[in-house]
């Protein structure tokens, strides 16, 4: 009943709301980075939502995330396809300052961690549970312990890349070899590369490089985004050993950001593009046929590009473990369901936490502060903003709007079973084994 | 009964040289496995040139289709009694726009860099004092690479630009600028040198008719040294364009150089072939621009033995 | 007749006890030591000597194109200033600007000398000093199209077109071919007959400066070379290149010269030690004591 009478409130304000202003800025151009969950972004423009807006996009590569993070704080890029933990970072000032904020929350789940031919061979020799046909998943990082140790033993530690210092991949990586019992290594004031005290090694490499470095042997694995993974299994060179759903379902991956500065001159033309990009995970959560469409576009060479049959597997919710042995995993890019969509403060606390974790974030905090911290970069106003105008254009259903405050209730999806609730973060932090404890 | 024969010698090497490569290339790429497919060979560069022509083709029917729309909208707006904005097409720029891009950065890089070094020249060469102050800081920055430039460059312009509307892109401008600072010391150099290589009798028949600094500047210093200071351009010129295709990609120029770079990031099966292409493309225009400044320089030599 | 009566009052241009040398001071050359010289006004001049004695020297000292390094070059009995249009120069290389035309080259001159004329008279002045020479069907083309002695015409014209009062010519002939030569020199005698310019001639060949000169005055060889008596020439003008060979007295002339200058190289080489290998501007010696001949530039 409760949710029935918020649904009419919302939707009666949302019918005035729709008779708002004409956008601050009309051309706009965003960036985004060649992985597949640019989806929303690639979507809005190709079925015409920003153009109902009366916005004109043009999307644009980008060569990597830092300097797709530098174009928006500049002032090039009026906003971007961003990894979950980039607009918390910045703000905080780890790398570049700048105070940025996001609204939309771009999909859930979509990455996973790829080691080399030759550590799965180890694998499987010190776990023959591995080595069958189709070995048991999820499969926790105590797998890797041995082959971390064989590597330690022969002086040469076992290096993994991962794609930002402040990317999703870097925290679920860390996450997922600490909850085996490997120290992935600490940031410190004097140690800007994370890797004290660290069992295995742990670097940034650009995307489109990590094939290639896995091959070489300058890596022996990787966590990234797709179509990376399934490349290496199209291309022999890898085995994807987990999935980052695995590791923590349903966790944010990216966030449309914008510089504060961008949110505060222009927030009619924000909420209009909230808006189009809701609309589109809506479509891309809706059918499966509309991600088949998806394939076919985000393979073009202007967007992902690379081949559709590399693309499709995890857009269409199925993946590769080895050659073969094909699972089936829908949830492997949410883009609508389950509130996807939705910024919760919670998800960015989280990466608080882990930045904190890990030593990022040098010293403790107070739980008040990480609350502080987050509302200055989790703008869930904003989404609902757009959600009522969607509702009172009749796009949306209340059902589509979540019951909250802003934070998730506690989740106990994790890998290792430990629960996690956004409210008290130190509690969280004190009850993880390896890294920083407060 | 020689004319005929050299001909055949001048048309017929090169053609054999280069068939004889194609040759060697497809051998050679069948064998090549990479982790992105194979080492395409040259039916597949061609087969790549001809999917980026389609995909221009297929942009400009968009683009047509968005004017239909735009128009629809316009008729709409018009009829309604509302004011109407024209709306730029915004779809992503195709090989031939990014080739035209790189031609204007290179274009405008190229000019900025002929106005710093050709006065800069001239004075170097009038002036020993000039030169001698000038000369330990152009050996100093000569040989820095564009990718050292560039960082400092990209934060230059980004402070320097206040306003909410630029004339020109940042990342043209970086990329303009970068050319620039690699390109102007073959200018510099070559016309300071062609400045100070003024034939002493014609400095003598200055003096003899006691012609002004700006005269004897303007009839008898320039005229001598143009070739020199033409093949400082065209040297210029052909550095400023390896120099552009690596600003392109960093700065994130909408050129050739971005285009080389989201290739790599696509990591599809047509990376390579398209890469190639791209690698032709450059290789041919900077020929084309080379001979174009071989042409002007002719133009301005005098035949110097005729005093 | 051979030994000329003490220098005229106030001449024209003049050559006081000059020295001139070149290198750094530890290797100093000398080129011309105690060179004294004098022109008349009026007076055409021949100094003749052996190639790489210093004729080149001598005359940017005459022109103001160099200084002394001791004593002093006078302009009608004042310190010379340095070169201008009132010494008009024609260079040993003619020194044409490839780059203009014929017109050009000598328009040149006119339009720096001249520069408060209107363009069209500065212009049809350089027409007619083309027309002087002759070269006017070829007044709109440019040195690399023109033969040697076309070339040298055209530097003639422009050294005239200022109309300076004195002419200095660094052996203007002396890259023709015989026939031109021959040719050149009866229009030189001519022009010179006609004009009041007082002219020097630096020329290596005896029989030109006999054609062309009042006076004759031997250069002997460097280093520090210096100006020997002058011989006076007292044939009638207008010479006639013909007759002047049937002539007892300019043969009389020629021969004392010539053995004159002979003398000099003689004396010069049983008493000059080798010769050191200093750095010359714009002169490479012609060793005449060893085997194997330079070429001259």
């Amino acid at each position: 009943m409760k949710r029935m009478r918020g649904g009419r409130t919302l939707a009666a304000v949302g019918a005035l709301l729709s008779l708002a202003a004409a956008p601050e800025k009309d051309e706009l151009k965003l960036g985004f980075i060649k992985l597949t969950d640019c989806a929303p972004l690639v979507l809005a423009k190709e079925l015409g939502y920003f153009e109902d807006e009366d916005l004109y996009v043009t999307l644009e590569a980008q060569a990597n995330w830092k300097i797709l993070l530098d174009r928006v704080i500049s002032g090039e890029l009026d906003g971007a396809h961003m990894l979950a933990g980039q607009p918390i970072g910045a703000t905080l000032g780890i790398g570049t300052q700048a105070h940025v904020v996001t609204g939309f929350s771009m999909d859930l789940n979509g990455n996973a961690i790829t080691v080399s031919n030759d550590v799965w061979k180890r694998m499987q020799a010190a776990q023959p549970a591995l080595a069958a046909e189709k070995p048991p998943h999820p499969i926790s990082a105590a797998a890797l312990r041995p082959v971390v140790e064989e590597f330690q033993a022969a002086g040469q530690p076992l290096r993994m890349g991962m794609v930002f210092p402040l990317s999703t991949h870097n925290y679920e990586l860390r996450y997922w070899l600490a909850a085996g019992g490997i120290h992935p290594g600490l940031y410190t004031a004097s140690d800007a590369t994370g890797t004290t005290d660290a069992d295995v090694l742990i670097s940034v490499t650009p995307p489109p490089q990590m094939p290639a470095t896995l091959e070489q042997g300058t890596i022996q694995g990787y966590c990234v985004g797709e179509p990376w993974n399934q490349q290496a299994v199209a291309k022999g060179i890898g085995v994807p050993v987990i999935t980052d759903l695995e590791i923590w379902k349903n966790n944010p991956e990216k966030v449309f950001g914008v510089s504060a500065q961008w949110a505060e001159r222009n927030p009619e033309t924000h909420v209009r593009l909230v808006k189009a990009l809701i609309r589109a995970g809506q479509w891309l959560d809706a059918t499966p046929e509309n991600r088949h469409t998806a394939v076919k576009i985000l393979a073009r060479p202007e967007y992902v590009g690379a081949d559709a049959s590399v693309i499709a597997n995890s857009m269409t919710g199925t993946f590769e473990y080895e050659k073969g042995d094909r699972r089936e995993l829908p949830d492997f890019n949410v883009f609508f369901r389950d509130h996807a969509t939705y910024p919760y403060y919670s998800d960015g606390v989280w990466y608080l936490t882990q930045m904190r974790r890990w030593g990022q974030i040098g010293e403790a905090k107070s739980d008040a502060w990480y609350d502080e911290t987050i509302r200055r970069v989790y703008k869930p106003e904003i989404w609902r903003a757009a959600a009522e105008r969607l509702i009172a254009e009749g796009k949306l259903g209340p059902s589509d709007v979540p019951e909250t405050d802003g934070y998730a209730p506690k989740d106990d999806g994790f890998i290792d079973g430990v629960a996690y609730d956004g409210r008290a973060p130190n509690a969280y932090l004190r009850s993880l084994a390896i890294g920083q404890k407060d | 009964m020689g004319e005929p024969r050299t001909w055949l010698i001048k048309l017929g090497a090169p053609l054999l040289a280069f068939a004889l490569f194609l040759a060697l290339w497809a051998t050679a790429a069948a064998r090549i496995q990479t982790s992105i497919g194979a080492l395409p060979g040259p039916m597949q560069v061609v087969e790549a040139g001809r999917s980026l022509v389609a995909d221009h083709r297929a942009e400009r029917v968009k683009a047509a289709e968005f004017e239909a729309r735009m128009a629809a909208k316009r008729e709409a707006a018009l009829a309604a009694g509302e004011t109407w904005k024209e709306r730029r097409y915004t779809g992503s720029p195709t090989f031939p726009d990014q080739i035209a891009t790189s031609l204007a950065t290179v274009f405008t890089g190229f000019l900025f860099a002929s106005l710093v070094a050709l006065p800069l020249g001239v004075l170097c060469g009038t002036s020993s004092t000039v030169y001698a102050a000038l000369n330990p800081l152009i050996q100093l920055f000569r040989p820095v690479s564009p990718l050292a430039w560039l960082p400092i460059v990209m934060i230059l312009v980004s402070a320097l630009s206040t306003s909410g509307e630029p004339l020109f892109e940042k990342a043209f401008l970086s990329s303009a600028i970068t050319v620039a600072l690699c390109s102007l010391w073959p200018t510099l150099v070559n016309t300071a040198l062609g400045v100070a290589s003024v034939e002493r009798d014609h400095l003598n028949v200055a003096r003899v008719l006691r012609l002004s600094w700006a005269v004897r500047v303007r009839k008898i210093v320039i005229p001598s040294a143009l070739p020199w200071i033409f093949t400082g351009l065209r040297l210029s010129l052909g550095v400023g364009w390896m120099v552009l295709i690596a600003a392109e990609m960093l700065a994130q120029n909408p050129g050739l150089g971005k285009f080389v770079w989201d290739m790599f990031q696509n990591g599809s099966s047509e990376t390579l072939a398209r890469i190639m292409v791209a690698v032709f493309t450059i290789g041919s225009i900077g020929f084309a621009l080379d001979r174009i400044m071989v042409l002007l320089q002719r133009a301005v030599s005098h035949d110097v033995r005729a005093t | 007749m051979t030994f000329a009566p003490p220098e005229p009052a106030v001449p024209v241009l003049a050559l006081r006890g000059v020295a001139k040398g070149f290198g750094p001071a530890a290797r100093r050359v000398s080129v011309l030591a105690g060179v004294d010289f004098a022109l008349a006004a009026g007076e055409v001049v021949a100094i003749v000597g052996f190639s790489g004695s210093g004729k080149t020297t001598l005359l940017s000292l005459l022109a103001g194109l160099a200084w002394p390094d001791a004593g002093q070059v006078e302009l009608d009995g004042r310190p010379a200033p340095e070169a201008g249009s009132e010494r008009g120069v024609v260079f040993q290389s003619y020194a044409l600007l490839p780059w203009l035309t014929v017109l050009g080259n000598v328009q040149l001159g006119v339009d720096s000398v001249f520069a408060a004329m209107p363009r069209r008279e500065r212009r049809e002045r350089a027409l007619a000093f083309v027309k002087q020479v002759g070269l006017e069907p070829a007044r709109a083309k440019y040195p690399s199209e023109l033969s040697g002695g076309m070339r040298q015409r055209v530097a003639l014209a422009r050294a005239l077109a200022l109309e300076p009062r004195i002419l200095l010519l660094d052996e203007p002939l002396g890259a023709l071919d015989a026939l031109t030569r021959a040719k050149l020199q009866d229009q030189m005698a001519r022009l010179f007959e006609r004009s009041s310019m007082s002219v020097v001639l630096v020329t290596n060949d005896v029989d030109e400066a006999i054609l062309l000169a009042d006076r004759i005055v031997p250069l002997s060889l460097g280093p520090g070379a210096s100006l020997g008596p002058s011989f006076r020439v007292a044939l009638e003008r207008p010479r006639q290149r013909e007759l002047l060979n049937r002539d007892p007295a300019f043969v009389k002339l020629r021969n004392e010269v010539t053995t004159h200058l002979l003398e000099l190289a003689a004396r010069r080489a049983a008493s000059s030690p080798p010769r050191p290998l200093t750095p010359r501007p714009e002169l490479q010696p012609l060793d005449l004591t060893r085997r194997g001949a330079r070429v001259l530039r």
